[in-house]
């Protein structure tokens, strides 16, 4: 029981840390679920712990009783960039400060009756953490130099089992989003020679706004041996207002930084509106022997709907600006397996996912790529009556080197290289041993 | 039984974080340029001052070496020295220049000056051979296989001083044939932009050639630089429109006021005494030359101020080399229209790349060009892309059109030339000057634009008929 009193206040510190990171493509984190992950994500069909609320609600009907899960992965992540022609040029290199995020995961279901089962749910299934080293010095500075999209999500799913082989589910989705931005701003140095001076720092900070979302999902059991899902998280965009600070940087020329000064806006109030497109699932699992189970599922993420990052000035409109992303829908494949021995569970898996920027939207804001992931997990009863179960897992993400082609919209032309690496840890309580009902 | 479990993942984290290759991005090097159908082994630029790599007044190795034209030899693979020595050779000429380079003496009062600056000297003057860029500042296209008018007072011409034809050409036949002797595999040629400059620059709206005049003689001219130069690659940059440059543009036709906004009389803002005493057009250009008068209140109307320098309006009329009237700026644009027509019909003829350097000009004009989240413009000392004549483009726009001219390349010849850096190019200061300490009012001096001026448009005295 030791272990229990040590894991169970860090893991619900975990759970109040503000979510933030960057893992799946895009600013997606389906790092959901720590059982799921072990088996790469493919769960869609075979999800089988109150993860359920957010890989497959209509699978909640096949777990017993009232279960509760906190869980947490630590996200850390590693950039760097090396430049070409005609900027920053060839030879450059930049790296981001080597980060770790703490997206928490709080999941809770109760069946009621052979028919109805409810499930909540609170997560992060987005995020975005940028952080470039030196960002006085970084060439990408008049981009961004730092910034954080944070996104929590509670969500509340009822599941009906029309057959003891059928089950739907719908249900919602309240998303808090907050957006962070911070970068420079540069101007031609008025000695005539094109060369550039920082004269600002601009930060738009929002506050948490809400955005709403809906759920629906289908789990089918024909046979003990084979289970089908799929599952649709709607999209939700959020308007969120904040601040907008503009600190001037002094060169040391006072007519010069008069002139600047006389050109920067003031502090204001600004607007944005932060898009989470919606995410479709399908999954077949087959459980041979009863011990085993393996998975493919293929997750498909609307992220055409990340067309653009609008920033709206409330007293000086002339500063508006709209970031065009562009983003293209991808595709992610996920296959996993399970086997469970009477001590422990072991778990396997790996995905690919597609990028979801096209090579103008490959920036230092979000340098995305298409990823090819391999995790391993474990899970382990921690008492005799198997109601407390620990599960763990890591996942190896290699992100694709990505290039821009040179046709990055901000003229910031290179290659990113990133290696994720995540570890999880999860803890479930079942209120009623596993078997009974 | 966990403990060995745990250690066994941790095992596996580690192996897969090592096969990662975790490790920082390695810097890439630039490709090396690939010709397509173009060979670029021997590579001669033909042109007037801005192939020259003329900046601030003057020529100086530091700028000669980042000319456009010193840029597309080193992305196609030959090194460009400070001697002008090497397989991309060229007229260097030591600090500070001929003439001595303007610089930023002072912000404000803003004082542009080359005072105290010596004049620079010729470092490879006795090179054996002809050079490979032979860019002449105040070259007219006339002048590139003709050499009647290089160092004689000959019209319609008429260099009655030094010219730079005596460091460049050297009394060695004419540039096209020198440029010939070389067996050039691809020449850039731009030319055009003087016969408009000229005029533009001296308040005269009749440019040196008319159009059909110019459309015959760069007939005549690039036949007869095919025929020196057998398979020689082209690529011909088209005349940008003169009139939006800072040398133009920069000094408003209308009186301000003390907060520099025009001072409104019978509902229409009030202008500048022009030539005859005539009152200018809103659409009349003062040109940068008319900033001593305008200093000393010439210009003004009586009642009024200088918006140089505050003094008291004399209500002398500005001259009419200052002044760049509407439709003497309308005659040089239809002119730069008729000759970029002619540009434009002769690189399709022969196949040749066509560099869109009005193009260029027109964006920094107009809608500016993006770098590093700027938009850089043709505003004078502040828009980043021009020197401190107000004619010239500085190191970063050299580059911008180098960049230019290589995907123009590479689209026609199916090559593949490497861009430039354009970072190493954006420098502080065009002329490597600090601003000095500043204070009081905007007051521009511009001393020894004039030298530089006479240099490069020696028909200023005597206009070519």
């Amino acid at each position: 029981m030791g272990i229990h009193r040590f894991l169970l206040p860090a893991l619900l510190a975990g759970a109040v840390l503000q979510p933030t990171g960057v893992q799946g493509a895009g600013y997606g984190i389906y790092e959901q679920g720590v059982a799921v992950l072990g088996m790469a994500g493919a769960g869609t069909a075979s999800v089988h712990d109150p993860s359920a609320v957010f890989f497959n609600p209509a699978a909640m009907s096949w777990l017993s009783g009232a279960q509760i899960h906190a869980g947490g992965t630590a996200l850390t992540t590693n950039t760097s960039f090396a430049g070409t022609n005609p900027y920053p040029g060839y030879g450059v290199t930049e790296e981001m400060r080597r980060q770790t995020f703490f997206p928490p995961t709080l999941y809770a279901t109760r069946r009621y009756n052979d028919r109805w089962s409810m499930g909540v749910g609170i997560n992060s299934p987005f995020g975005l953490g940028v952080d470039w080293q030196d960002p006085e010095r970084f060439t990408g500075r008049y981009i961004v130099t730092r910034a954080d999209l944070r996104a929590i999500n509670g969500a509340v799913n009822w599941a009906y089992r029309v057959t003891p082989q059928l089950s739907l589910a719908a249900g919602g989705n309240i998303l808090f989003a907050q957006v962070d931005l911070r970068r420079r701003v540069l101007v031609p140095s008025p000695g005539g020679g094109g060369g550039q001076v920082d004269v600002a720092s601009v930060r738009l900070h929002s506050d948490y706004d809400p955005g709403y979302g809906w759920n629906a999902a289908v789990s089918y059991a024909p046979v003990p041996e084979w289970r089908l899902g799929a599952a649709y998280r709607g999209k939700i965009v959020v308007d969120t207002e904040g601040d907008a600070e503009f600190t001037q940087i002094p060169t040391g020329d006072p007519v010069f930084d008069a002139g600047v000064a006389a050109t920067l806006p003031p502090d204001q109030g600004v607007s944005t509106v932060l898009r989470f497109p919606a995410i479709w699932s399908a999954g077949i699992a087959w459980l041979p022997a009863g011990t085993w189970t393996v998975e493919g599922a293929v997750v498909f993420t609307e992220w055409s709907l990340f067309r653009d990052l609008p920033l709206r000035f409330k007293q000086t409109p002339a500063n508006d600006e709209t970031i065009v992303e562009d983003y293209r829908d991808t595709f992610a494949f996920r296959f996993g397996a399970e086997h469970r021995l009477p001590a422990f569970t072991y778990r396997f898996g790996y995905y690919f996912e597609q990028a979801a920027a096209p090579a103008p939207s490959v920036t230092p804001l979000l340098p995305d790529a298409a990823r090819n992931g391999a995790t391993v997990g474990l899970g382990l009863p921690l008492d005799a009556g198997k109601r407390w179960q620990l599960d763990l897992y890591d996942l190896a993400l290699f992100v694709d080197r990505r290039g821009t082609e040179g046709r990055e919209r901000d003229g910031f032309d290179g290659e990113y290289k990133s290696f994720i690496n995540a570890f999880g840890a999860g803890l479930t309580y079942r209120f009623q041993p596993p078997g009974e009902q | 039984m966990i403990a060995m479990k745990t250690s066994s993942l941790t095992r596996l984290v580690l192996v897969a974080l090592l096969a990662s290759g975790c490790a920082k991005i390695e810097p890439l090097s630039s490709p090396a340029a690939v010709g397509g159908s173009a060979d670029f082994g021997t590579y001669v630029a033909l042109g007037t001052s801005i192939t020259a790599g003329y900046q601030s007044g003057g020529v100086a190795n530091q700028h000669q070496m980042t000319s456009y034209a010193a840029s597309f030899a080193r992305q196609t693979g030959k090194p460009v020295l400070a001697s002008g020595t090497g397989s991309f050779t060229y007229p260097a000429i030591g600090a500070d220049g001929i003439p001595p380079l303007l610089r930023l003496v002072s912000l404000s009062p803003l004082q542009i000056s080359n005072a105290g600056r010596t004049l620079g000297s010729p470092l490879n003057l006795g090179q054996v051979g002809a050079y490979h860029n032979y860019g002449v500042p105040g070259a007219l296209l006339l002048d590139l296989a003709d050499e009647t008018h290089y160092y004689a007072t000959v019209p319609p011409v008429n260099r009655t001083t030094f010219t730079f034809f005596d460091l460049i050409a050297r009394h060695s036949g004419t540039l096209l044939a020198q440029a010939a002797s070389l067996g050039p595999t691809f020449i850039t040629f731009e030319y055009g932009a003087n016969e408009v400059l000229g005029p533009a620059t001296s308040g005269s709206g009749v440019a040196a050639l008319t159009g059909p005049q110019f459309a015959a003689l760069l007939n005549g001219t690039l036949d007869a630089l095919e025929a020196a130069a057998p398979g020689v690659k082209l690529a011909l940059f088209n005349v940008p429109d003169v009139t939006t440059i800072p040398f133009v543009t920069t000094f408003p036709p209308v009186v301000l006021d003390a907060n520099g906004n025009p001072v409104i009389v019978n509902g229409n803002p009030l202008t500048l005494v022009g030539p005859g005493g005539t009152p200018l057009g809103l659409g009349d250009y003062v040109l940068l030359t008319a900033q001593a008068d305008l200093a000393a209140g010439n210009g003004f109307p009586t009642g009024t101020f200088s918006y140089l320098t505050g003094a008291a309006g004399t209500n002398q009329p500005l001259t009419d080399a200052e002044v760049l009237s509407a439709g003497e700026a309308a005659s040089i644009r239809s002119a730069v229209d008729q000759y970029d027509a002619a540009i434009a019909s002769e690189a399709a003829a022969r196949g040749a790349a066509l560099v869109d350097l009005r193009g260029l000009l027109q964006r920094a004009a107009t809608t500016g060009i993006p770098f590093q989240g700027t938009e850089y413009t043709s505003e004078f000392i502040t828009g980043g892309l021009f020197s401190l004549d107000g004619v010239h483009p500085n190191d970063l726009a050299h580059g911008i059109l180098c960049n230019v001219l290589i995907d123009a390349v590479n689209a026609t010849f199916g090559a593949r030339v490497p861009h430039v850096d354009l970072r190493g190019l954006a420098t502080a200061t065009s002329s490597r000057a600090r601003p000095a300490a500043a204070g009081g009012r905007a007051r521009p001096r511009i001393e020894g634009l004039g030298d530089g001026l006479a240099a490069l448009f020696p028909w200023r005295d005597e206009p070519a008929p």
